[in-house]
Parts: C-alpha cells; sequence; structure tokens
C-alpha cells in the first residue's frame, strides 16, 4: 500500500513538473527550431512544428550582419560593473543598517529604501538623463552603470540587511572588538566571509536588473559600439515595426538566453540559500 | 564556504578583467581622435535595409572616402526606429545632439526646439546644390518650413502593389487599375473553406503591428480626398472622400471579404505573402523585394510590383513621404557639417546609397538613373512618384496626430477596422486632429 | 590614534553614505523634479509651460479612458500575481523534496527571469500569431478550434475592459514572473522545521492538512513580502505591455507605465506625464503603507 502511494506520489511530482516545464520551455523550443530551420521553411503558414532538416547557417550568419560579440561584452561588461558596484554599495549600507538599526539615521534609511521601491521606472527617466547629460554622461557606459546600480541598491540593501541580522551573532563581533579590532576591520574580516551566500543572492539580483533593461539603455545611448544585447536585438526590427529577419531574430534570441540559463543552473543553489538567510527570514 | 569563496573570486576576477578589457578599448577610441588635430562631426541615421551589416559596411566606405577627400572624420551612429524620435526629441531640447542627422517630422523637430539647438536653415546648401528643382514636392513639403530649407531631401517613399505573378496567371488575371477592378480580381483569388473562414486571400493591407494609417492615407489619395486643406490650417478629412475610403478599407475585410487583415499585432502582411497566404500586398515600399528575396528563397522570380489602382483609374494613386538630413544648430562645426551634407545628398553618393539600402530617392535626377528605370521592380517606383501625393503633413502637430497608436488618426483606423462606426469615428478622428492643432 | 578612533566612530556613516548619496541623487531628485514637472503644462511643441497647479490631474481622472487604464493596471496586477503565486508555490512545494532532479527542475523554471524582457515579448507574439504561431497550429491539429484564435487582435470587450489580449499579456506576464517568486517560496519552505511535520503526521493529519495549517501561516511573512514586492513591480511593468503589441489592440492591453511613455515620448506632454505617473505612485502606495509598517514592525522584534 505504501509503495503505491509513494509510486502514485511520484508520478504526480513528475508529471506536474513536466506539464510546467512545457509552458517554461515552450518559447525556447520555438527560438531554436525557428533558427535551425532550412530558409524555405521559416516563413511558412502553417508553420511546421519539427524542422525538415537542421540548417545552422544562421549561427554563421547572424554573427555578420550583427555586431553581436560586441552587444555580448557590453551587457556583460555593463552588468558586471553594476553587480560590483551595486553590491559593494548594498552591502556596506546593509551591514550599517542591521547593526546599527537603533540609530535615527539608520531607521531613516531604512524607510527611504523601502519608498524607493516604490517608485515606477518611467517617473524619473526624463529628468535623470537631462542630468546626466549635463554631466556628460549621455551616451556612456558610466551613466547606464550608476542608474542601474542605484536602482539595484534598495532591493539588495534591505536583503543584505535581513541576512546580517539573522545570521550573524553578536556575540562573534563583541569578541572581535575586544580583541581591538575596528568596526570596519570587524566587518570586513568576521561578517563578510560568513555572509558569501547572502552577496552572492544580492548579486544575481542585481545583474539580472542591468542585464535586462531595455528602456533606460535605448534612452541614453545613440553610438552602436556601446549597444547592449537588451536593445540589439531591435536592429532587426524595421521601420514600421515589422520584423526584418524571423530567422535571424530567433538566431540572435538563442544567443543571447541559453548562455545565461546555463549560467543560472549553476548558481541558482547559491541563489536561494542566499534568499533563504537574507530575504526570507527577515 | 571555501568552493563558494573561491566561485565568487574568479567571477569578481572576470567581471574586472573584462571590465578592464572594455575600458581599454574604449579608451583606445578616445586617445586615437583626440591625438590627431582633425575635425570630427557626429552623424546619425537610422536603420535601413534588412541586413544591419549592409548598412554598417556602406557606412564605413563612404565615411573613409569623403575622410581622403576632405580630412573630416564623419562618426556614424546608426539608430533603431523605435527610439528614434525620442533620441532626437531630447537632442533638441538640449539633450546630446548630432552634427548632422537624417531626421522626420521636421516642423515638429524645429518646433520645440529650445535656443540654439534643433535643425538649421541651410538655404546656401541648396542654392549650391542646385535650387529648388532638384528634388520631387514631397521632399520639398517636408524640408522646408515657412519658405526656408531646414534640409537636404534624401531618401524617399512611395508606396505600390506587391502581388503573386503566379497565382495571377493561374486564375489568368490581369492587374487590376480601379477599385472596382481590385475587388474582381480579390475575389477570384480569395480562397474561402465551408465555413466562410479565408483560407487564401486575394489581398491584404500594408500593416505591420497592425498600423492602418498609412494605407488608409493611400486610400484617400485614391479617392481624391485631402487630409488638410491648401494652407495646412485644418484638417478636412471628414469628407465624403475620407468617409469612402475608410469604407472601402473595411468593406474588403468585411463585405467583400477579400482581405485579411486584423488589428492583431503580430499579423504581418508581407509576411503573410511569403508564406503564400496573400496574393496581393497593398502599398509596399522599395525594400520589400531584399526582404523577400532574403527571407522567402522559394518565392524568387515569382512576384512583382505593379502601380496602384485607384477609384478611377487615373490621376494620383499613391502617397510619398521625404525626409530630410538636417545639420543641428548645436554643432561646432558649420562648415564640416556642410561639407559632409553636400557629399552624402550628391548625386553619386543618393545613388549608391539607394542602391545599397534599397531606397528610393527624393532627388529627381537620381530617380532618373537608368538603375531606377531599367529594373523591372523599381520601374514601378519611378512611375508612381509621378502619381503621389505627400503622406506626411509639414505641420508640428503632425507627429502627434499621426502617433502610432494614441494619436487621432491611427485610432479611427484601427477603430473602424475593428468594427466601429465608420461615420461616427470620422468625425471623432477629424476632431481630434483638429483640436491639437488649435490648441 | 585619533584619527583611527574618530574614523571609526564615524564609520557606520561612512559605510551607509554612498549608497544613501546614489539613491538621492538618480532616484528622489528625478522623480521630486518629475512631481514639480506634473504642476505644469509641460509641452515641448509649445513655447510657454504656465503654472496650472492640480489640472493635469483632473484631466487624467476625469478621462474615461484613463479610468480604463488603471483599471487594466489594476486587474492585470492582481491576476498576474495571484496566477504567479499560485503557480510558484504549487511547484516550490514539489521542488523542496527529495526526488532526483531537483536541480534540473529548479534551473529549467529559472529561465524566464534571465530572459531579457524583448526576447520575450518577440517570441511570445510569434508564438501566438495567428498564421505563424505553434499554439494555434496545435490547437488546430487537435481540433479544439477550427480556425485560429487571434490572441492579440480579438478585439471583444467583456465587462467593459477585458479582451483576450489582456488575459494573454497576463499569461506572458506569469510566465515571465513566477521564478522569482518561486524562488523565495523554496528558500521560505526550506526553513520550515521538519518536526512540526513529523508531529503532525502523528496526530493523523493529511498532507492538505499540513500545508494550510503549518506551512502556509509559518512561511506567510514570505508571502506577504513577495507578493507585495511583485505587486508593487507588476503595476509599474512597462516592458511586457509596450514589447508584445503597444498597449493594443485599441488600448486594451494598455498599462499605467505605458501611458506614461506614450504621453511623454510620442505626444510630448512632459507635465501630464509626470501627473500620470504621480498617480501611479498615489495609487500603489495604498498597500504599500502596510508592508512598510509590517516591515517597520519588524525591525522592533
Amino acid at each position: 500500500m505504501k509503495k503505491l502511494k509513494k509510486t502514485k506520489a511520484a508520478i504526480f511530482h513528475y508529471a506536474g513538473l513536466l506539464l510546467v516545464s512545457l509552458f517554461v520551455l515552450l518559447p525556447y523550443y520555438w527560438m531554436i527550431v525557428t533558427s535551425i530551420k532550412p530558409k524555405e521553411e521559416v516563413m511558412l503558414s502553417p508553420p511546421t512544428l519539427i524542422p525538415s532538416a537542421i540548417d545552422l547557417s544562421n549561427y554563421i550568419e547572424v554573427w555578420k550582419t550583427l555586431p553581436l560579440a560586441k552587444y555580448l561584452q557590453n551587457s556583460l561588461f555593463v552588468a558586471g560593473m553594476t553587480t560590483i558596484i551595486g553590491v559593494v554599495l548594498a552591502v556596506l549600507c546593509g551591514y550599517s543598517l542591521s547593526r546599527y538599526a537603533y540609530k535615527k539615521l539608520q531607521k531613516g534609511t531604512t524607510i527611504l529604501m523601502l519608498c524607493t521601491q516604490l517608485i515606477p521606472s518611467v517617473l524619473p527617466m526624463i529628468s535623470l538623463y537631462f542630468i546626466m547629460y549635463k554631466l556628460d554622461l549621455a551616451n556612456t557606459y558610466i551613466g547606464l552603470i550608476i542608474a542601474y546600480s542605484v536602482w539595484a541598491i534598495p532591493f539588495c540593501t534591505l536583503m543584505m540587511k535581513s541576512y546580517f541580522t539573522t545570521t550573524i551573532p553578536h556575540e562573534l563581533e563583541e569578541s572581535a572588538t575586544i580583541d581591538g579590532c575596528s568596526k570596519f576591520g570587524t566587518f570586513l574580516r568576521i561578517c563578510l566571509p560568513i555572509s558569501i551566500p547572502g552577496v552572492v543572492a544580492t548579486a544575481i539580483f542585481a545583474f539580472i536588473l542591468a542585464w535586462n533593461d531595455y528602456m533606460w539603455a535605448s534612452i541614453m545611448l545613440s553610438n552602436n559600439d556601446l549597444k547592449p544585447v537588451s536593445v540589439g536585438i531591435y536592429d532587426y526590427v524595421g521601420q514600421f515595426g515589422g520584423n526584418a529577419n524571423l530567422a535571424l531574430t530567433m538566431t540572435t534570441a538563442v544567443i543571447v538566453t541559453i548562455p545565461a540559463i546555463i549560467l543560472f543552473a549553476f548558481l541558482q543553489k547559491y541563489l536561494i540559500s542566499g534568499l533563504a538567510a537574507g530575504a526570507v527570514k527577515g | 564556504m571555501e568552493k563558494m569563496r573561491k566561485i565568487v573570486g574568479i567571477m569578481m576576477i572576470l567581471a574586472l578583467s573584462v571590465s578592464l578589457i572594455a575600458c581599454g578599448s574604449q579608451e583606445k577610441k578616445e586617445n586615437g581622435s583626440e591625438d590627431s588635430q582633425e575635425v570630427e562631426i557626429t552623424f546619425w541615421m537610422q536603420k535601413y535595409g534588412s541586413d544591419p551589416s549592409v548598412q554598417d559596411k556602406l557606412m564605413q566606405e563612404l565615411t573613409a572616402d569623403f575622410k581622403e577627400k576632405t580630412g573630416i572624420t564623419v562618426k556614424y551612429s546608426i539608430i533603431d526606429w523605435d527610439s528614434a524620435l525620442t533620441k532626437y526629441t531630447l537632442a533638441c531640447t538640449g539633450g546630446e545632439a548630432p552634427d548632422v542627422a537624417d531626421i522626420f517630422f521636421t516642423s515638429s523637430l524645429a518646433a520645440m526646439s529650445n535656443e540654439g539647438c534643433g535643425p538649421m536653415e541651410i538655404n546656401d546648401v541648396v542654392a549650391e546644390m542646385g535650387g529648388d528643382e532638384t528634388w520631387y514636392q514631397a521632399g520639398k513639403d517636408e524640408a522646408n518650413i515657412n519658405g526656408d530649407w531646414y534640409g537636404i531631401p534624401w531618401r524617399f517613399d512611395t508606396r505600390v502593389l506587391l502581388y503573386n505573378t503566379e497565382d495571377f496567371e493561374e486564375a489568368g488575371l490581369e492587374v487590376p487599375e480601379t477599385w472596382d477592378d481590385l475587388i474582381k480580381v480579390g475575389k477570384a483569388l480569395t480562397k474561402v473553406d465551408e465555413k466562410g473562414n479565408i483560407t487564401h486571400a486575394g489581398l491584404a493591407w500594408y500593416a505591420g503591428m497592425s498600423r492602418f494609417d498609412q494605407t488608409w492615407f493611400t486610400l484617400l489619395a485614391q479617392a481624391g480626398g485631402e487630409l488638410m486643406n491648401d494652407d495646412f490650417s485644418e484638417f478636412i478629412f471628414d469628407s465624403p472622400e475620407g468617409e469612402e475610403s475608410l469604407r472601402f478599407l473595411v468593406d474588403c475585410i468585411n463585405k467583400e471579404k477579400i482581405c485579411a487583415s486584423s488589428v492583431d499585432a503580430s499579423y504581418d502582411a508581407v509576411s503573410e505573402f511569403m508564406a503564400g497566404n496573400v496574393s496581393m500586398v497593398y502599398g509596399v515600399t522599395g525594400e520589400t523585394k531584399t526582404s523577400i528575396e532574403n527571407q522567402a528563397p522559394q518565392l524568387n522570380g515569382k512576384f512583382a510590383s505593379a502601380v496602384l489602382p485607384n477609384k478611377s483609374g487615373e490621376g494620383v494613386s499613391s502617397i510619398a513621404f521625404s525626409a530630410p538630413i538636417s545639420i543641428f544648430k548645436s554643432t561646432q562645426n558649420v562648415e564640416a557639417s556642410k561639407e559632409w551634407v553636400k557629399y552624402f545628398c550628391s548625386e553619386e553618393v543618393q545613388l549608391k546609397v539607394s542602391q545599397e539600402l534599397a531606397l528610393l530617392n527624393s532627388n529627381i535626377n537620381v530617380m532618373e538613373d537608368s538603375y531606377f528605370t531599367e529594373d523591372e521592380w523599381l520601374n514601378t517606383f519611378v512611375a508612381q512618384s509621378a502619381r503621389s501625393q505627400s503622406g506626411d503633413m509639414p505641420i508640428p502637430e503632425w507627429s502627434q496626430i499621426d502617433a502610432w497608436p494614441d494619436g487621432p488618426i491611427p485610432a479611427m483606423c484601427n477603430k473602424v477596422v475593428a468594427g466601429e462606426d465608420i461615420i461616427k469615428s470620422l468625425d471623432e478622428g477629424a476632431k481630434g486632429a483638429n483640436d491639437l492643432i488649435q490648441e | 590614534m585619533r584619527v583611527r578612533n574618530k574614523l571609526d566612530r564615524y564609520t557606520p556613516v561612512i559605510m551607509l553614505l554612498p549608497a544613501v548619496i546614489g539613491i538621492v541623487m538618480v532616484s528622489v531628485f528625478p522623480s521630486l523634479d518629475a512631481v514639480r514637472m506634473s504642476l505644469f503644462d509641460i509641452q515641448l511643441l509649445k513655447a510657454e509651460s504656465p503654472f496650472i497647479g492640480m489640472r493635469n490631474y483632473v484631466t487624467a481622472l476625469t478621462d474615461p479612458e484613463f479610468l480604463k487604464v488603471i483599471l487594466n493596471t489594476i486587474f492585470f496586477c492582481i491576476v498576474s500575481l495571484f496566477l504567479g503565486s499560485v503557480l510558484a508555490m504549487k511547484i516550490a512545494t514539489q521542488l523542496i523534496k527529495d526526488y532526483p532532479g531537483k536541480a534540473f527542475f529548479r534551473s529549467i523554471f529559472l529561465s524566464p527571469w534571465v530572459t531579457p524582457p524583448l526576447v520575450t515579448a518577440t517570441v511570445w507574439r510569434i508564438l501566438l500569431s495567428e498564421n505563424f504561431g505553434p499554439v494555434n497550429t496545435v490547437l488546430l491539429k487537435l481540433g479544439i478550434i477550427d480556425q485560429p484564435i487571434s490572441f492579440l487582435g480579438s478585439s471583444t470587450q467583456y465587462l467593459g475592459f477585458l479582451s483576450i489580449p489582456m488575459l494573454v499579456i497576463i499569461v506572458i506576464n506569469v510566465w515571465s514572473i513566477f521564478p522569482f517568486m518561486m524562488v523565495m517560496f523554496i528558500a521560505g519552505l526550506q526553513t520550515v522545521p521538519k518536526e512540526l511535520y513529523e508531529a503532525a503526521q502523528m496526530d493523523g493529519a493529511n498532507k492538505r492538512q499540513q500545508f494550510f495549517r503549518i506551512t502556509l501561516p509559518y512561511i506567510m511573512p514570505v508571502i506577504q513580502t513577495s507578493i507585495l514586492l511583485e505587486g508593487i513591480w507588476q503595476f509599474n511593468n512597462f516592458n511586457i505591455s509596450y514589447l508584445v503589441a503597444k498597449g493594443g489592440p485599441l488600448n486594451l492591453t494598455k498599462l499605467l507605465a505605458v501611458e506614461v511613455y506614450n504621453q511623454a515620448f510620442a505626444n510630448f506632454k512632459y507635465g501630464y506625464a509626470s501627473g500620470v505617473s504621480v498617480i501611479m505612485v498615489l495609487i500603489v502606495l495604498i498597500p504599500s503603507i502596510f508592508y512598510i509598517r509590517d516591515s517597520l514592525r519588524k525591525e522592533q522584534e
């Protein structure tokens, strides 16, 4: 009896997951299939669900029609820098907010962080653009990175704050201070090393925020050399919104998303454990 | 713990190294141009053609050639259409601006410009390039504000009929020249299933992302109507011709059932043509041929272009758009900018540009070149140019009125295609447009 | 020594400052500037920008089309949240069990989160295309429908604002947002002590009762935080609505953020657009006050 129940539960488990996987993977399946179809088969209606033959020429062609390597490099650079800056500032601030939560300045900052979450990104965009322009930062990497870092800070700070609050016992710090360690030294040498999961989770969040942004990048940048991948896909869209080349667009989509997915397959463990202690308990 | 530390450490090193490499390459570029004491100007142009690398190569060639001839470096940027208007708006209101640009909605940009920003008057350049009559009327309209030239017209766009020659041969049909012919031909080519659903449509309006305004402008012109009065002070399309053209737009879909267009954002007329679902597309642009050749090689040799039919069979049957190359007032290098404009808009270069990017040209002399007149596909466009009227109105509010999807005119077209009352929508559209001018 | 002591004393402030300065300059100032702009009639095509006080707000709130957009946005937000969290919770409860393939499935389900919105919109638009999309093809082949469904073009309205395109973009949005909630829920579920379940099982409680009486109450804080956060983010959602159908057909899928964008960048009415974005903040403020109050209360504990 128990075995039957267990098998039933297992079937239910996997069936459910497979069903949802279908839903989740459908777009990726279509992207891949369209990109490997032979040219004559792409614009068929109704479309063939499985390609009749595999033609990989799109994967060679796409590097010639778009400076895709440059776009990927740009995205990586901008997202990477955003992660570094955003995480550093969020960790420092989160630590301060966690350890000195009773002080007025820290309380005020926490409220500020909470309130900033409410602001829709469209609201400050025009004014922010002009500020950037006056500072000669329009059309630069720096302009993008500053905005992304700041947009990631509220959530990351609050997460790090909860993380520090729940995982670091006061005794640890007290013993360090008694030993003559400065406040910053305590932070750097004692607290930070054991907070790595939280930092990783925060870093992932900041990276994705910068990697996925479309609007701010398209407003700020006019120089093709600086274009990130999230905007670069639009190179295929013509003057009237029509798609200029379906197969190449899908090929670009594959090249842009699949590596990111594989990377995150490795990182998901740290993401979850980081969030578990940080955003969840707090 | 140790493992995680290592991974994080490696990630940080990777991120840092990528950033250093990128920084390095960017700095090199800046240093490169600072070292030499040359003049450098920036040029923004929108994306054209279905292969982005073709435009990039062309611009590299042209700027290299220009540099050889004049010593001036031109840094070009290819801008995507979705953000083009926003960028130019910001450029005219104090944001980052190029020296020279491929603009549109000229009078809107000029009207919103702050002091010292926006397109500048270049009557002298026009004089040097042959004077007023060098370009088509649509070009003149778009580039002129109150009699002064604010840009040199370059690309030209007029719309023609695309049709599948195989389908026509099979059915033994001739290309239609009047609206009645169009309906007859459409009916002969449309196939319907038992339930009355169209399985193969004779016709599709040229619309991507459910944008019907330009198709309607064509029909309005074909009915003999006008969008505005002669001095561009009032919208007068709530006229019998306006009603007739809107009705024709909708009837072909609903009543005559020869057209499969809809307000569905994923419906793309040319894609349908490539899939063989449609025999005619009404109002395509010049680059459609290259697009079909690239994406649907199975149709090669089986399609052609023809002048659009109109109500009577003679006279205006299409609309034309033109856009200017303009110099921005905020430029630090007026002379260099003028040199570039003269070079880029010269007949020789314009012919090359038109060939590479599958564009038509506003310069009458360029269009008379054998490249256009002896090519079957392009020849149609030359003939159609002589039978076209302006599709963009030279008033500052035009960009708002024709704003897609919310402007009064596109909204009117969409409502009507979705089934709302024609007269009511027409009146609302005209009122909306006129209100915007009066404000 | 003296300097080091002073530095040490001010360390907490110094650690705090860069983040705060960044936020004030990049988020707070521009937002306040936008509020200022909303009180003026700023239109780029007009030479003057007179002060008009609350007139932008009055125009917006008395426009029935605008009220429809608010309705769209609230509906979009609530339904996306509901479907997304139910889906996320169902998956999360399965994915903490010790079945093989746990990591594999978790990775797959994370994919939508790392996909750029432009890719999401473009691919889904093709998937749902009448004549080119596999969804319609499969439905036709299975005989479920006789003719292709125009997922993004059907303009019939139900109850005054509902339409198939609206439901469609909600589905696309759920696809896009459930990974984040799933991850939060998995993290939360992992903190529930196993002993509670064992005790309940000995008392004869079945799985269902265990879930609703033990699990749910225990992770309620996580659920609340995730839902409030996602709620705010979805209310302000711009990408899905704009990139898939630009708010169409006939504005049936238009959300508030898209309205702000259109007014600012197509109609050049910066004053009015700023006013709409301020209205957005005010609407979202109401449920958020609870979030802020709760978070502050947790502080005290």
